[in-house]
């Protein structure tokens, strides 16, 4: 297959998956919406109200944090069994077979950009956000945490849907390390409002810098120290890259598998 | 015989299975020492199908028939030995799977067209030969989880026999299917013999193996028992089979 029937091939999954998923849905595309909103209103309540936490403008705060955590909970969540799931196509034929969980990463990924385009759009109408005052420097952020958080999702969704053909249990893992996940990643919370002695416990998260920096992009919410950036990125890197080597080690025998 | 008038070539082709007897998982790889059981679903199998041969595989149950196919469609790949394919391999198995039942028939060939390995423009080419053959008519934009088991298959025999193959796998599977559409599955099968295609054909009907292919191969227990012309060995396993009363 050449280069250009598979990136057809990438985008016919993709556009299956994004199809798929709103085709029977009464309200369709708005759904992308109205998770993330609802979240916001309940998480918004109780630390509005009843656990104070002192960030300005704290809704949106939340809002900003919560899409790109509903893209990568809901990928990884769904590209781990993957696999699995589609074994029917998998004993069918040969074809390229990355194309499964990668489809649900970029689908995902679809509905995240729409939703931070209605987010910027409403950054724009309410005034909290206006472009000439937006620095090329944060500009840079927003642009470099999408591809960091793509490449990182990406990575780890191989290595995940990989590793559970042979061990099914890696998809229990996964559901449980996605709850405490949420936790430990800078959503509801940033790290500047922490002690400081606590901080080098996020450099082990790889994607606790990237949500700072798109939140910084966004809404200018200060950066944490480098030392994070560099630990995150090293991580990531590692993730990214044995993914993609156990399952081109893997791929070829799934059917045997499954 | 130079390789290029090969379609496909074993070289000493063995496939390892682990036998499992509940679903793997990495607990039990951590903290269990069972032995693994291992079975060779194929041992040291050595083939040679020119292009345009049709060759028949027969065998018992367990002979490793199928798992043959997989290594040839590529679904898989041999624990040991080498396998050469010159052209595009189509399998005709499986038919009614890779199919999207909240996606229209029209949606779905292009789907699975692409999962055949067929470009966009390919598809774009035989869409309308595609949908005709299929005879699904009007429900060709209705979503699939409306179609009955055998308009599933109609849809997948006709892309796989319009990805234009070189190499055609079958799989059993002539004996499903209506009768009308049975014959035009035959007739199309008929039309890809007399354009000099490949063909391997495994079934249990030895009577369709023998009006099909002009060789055969007979497999037991993962190794070519015996191979030639399709009526001597055709009776030599149908004796094989009274005399050991396994039927």
């Amino acid at each position: 297959m050449n280069f250009k029937n598979y990136l057809n091939f990438l985008l016919a999954m993709t556009g299956k998956e994004i199809k798929a998923r709103y085709k029977n849905a009464v309200l369709g595309f708005l759904w992308i919406l109205l998770n993330p909103l609802f979240q916001m209103l309940f998480i918004g309540f109780i630390f509005s109200n009843f656990i104070t936490v002192p960030i300005t403008n704290y809704f949106l705060f939340l809002f900003a944090g919560l899409l790109p955590w509903n893209f990568f909970s809901y990928s990884l969540t769904k590209t781990t069994p993957s696999i699995v799931y589609e074994r029917s196509l998998i004993q069918k034929a040969k074809f390229s077979k990355e194309a499964i969980p990668l489809s649900i990463v970029f689908s995902n990924f679809f509905h995240f950009l729409i939703s931070l385009l209605l987010l910027i759009f409403y950054l724009i109408l309410s005034g909290d956000f206006q472009l000439n005052n937006l620095t090329v420097w944060q500009f840079g952020n927003f642009i470099f945490s999408l591809i960091w958080l793509l490449a990182f999702t990406c990575g780890i969704s191989l290595l995940t849907s990989a590793l559970n053909v042979k061990f099914r249990d890696v998809n229990f893992f996964v559901q449980a390390l996605i709850v405490l996940w949420f936790y430990a990643t800078p959503v509801i919370y940033s790290l500047k409002i922490l002690p400081k002695n606590y901080l080098s416990l996020f450099r082990f998260n790889p994607i606790a810098y990237p949500f700072e920096m798109l939140k910084h992009g966004l809404i200018a919410t200060p950066l944490p120290s480098a030392n994070i950036l560099f630990a995150n990125l090293i991580i990531s890197l590692i993730i990214i890259i044995l993914g993609i080597f156990i399952f081109i080690k893997e791929n070829r025998t799934f059917s045997d598998w499954l | 015989m130079s390789d290029h008038q090969l379609a496909i070539k074993l070289s000493n082709i063995s496939k390892k299975y682990i036998l499992h007897h509940e679903k793997p998982t990495l607990v039990e790889n951590i903290f269990s020492f069972r032995r693994k059981e291992e079975i060779w679903a194929l041992k040291d199998i050595n083939l040679e199908i020119k292009k345009g041969e049709k060759i028949g595989i027969i065998g018992d149950n367990g002979s490793g028939k199928t798992t043959l196919l997989k290594i040839i469609s590529g679904i898989t790949i041999p624990t040991t030995g080498k396998i050469e394919i010159n052209g595009r391999v189509a399998g005709l198995i499986d038919l009614e799977a890779g199919f999207h039942p909240e996606l229209t028939g029209e949606e779905n060939i292009f789907f699975n067209g692409m999962l055949l390995g067929m470009s966009r423009e390919e598809i774009k080419k035989r869409f309308k030969h595609i949908i005709n053959f299929s005879g699904l008519g009007k429900f060709i934009d209705t979503p699939f989880y409306t179609y009955s088991s055998g308009m599933a298959l109609r849809l997948g025999f006709s892309i796989a026999i319009h990805s234009n193959p070189d190499i055609l796998l079958i799989d059993e599977v002539l004996a499903v299917g209506d009768q009308e559409f049975g014959n035009k599955c035959l007739q199309k099968m008929q039309e890809f013999f007399r354009k000099k295609g490949t063909i391997v054909f495994v079934s249990h009907h030895l009577e369709t193996i023998a009006k099909f292919c002009n060789k055969v191969a007979l497999l037991e227990r993962g190794g070519i028992k015996m191979i030639g012309e399709s009526k001597k060995v055709i009776e030599s396993y149908y004796f094989r089979r009274l005399s050991s009363n396994t039927f």
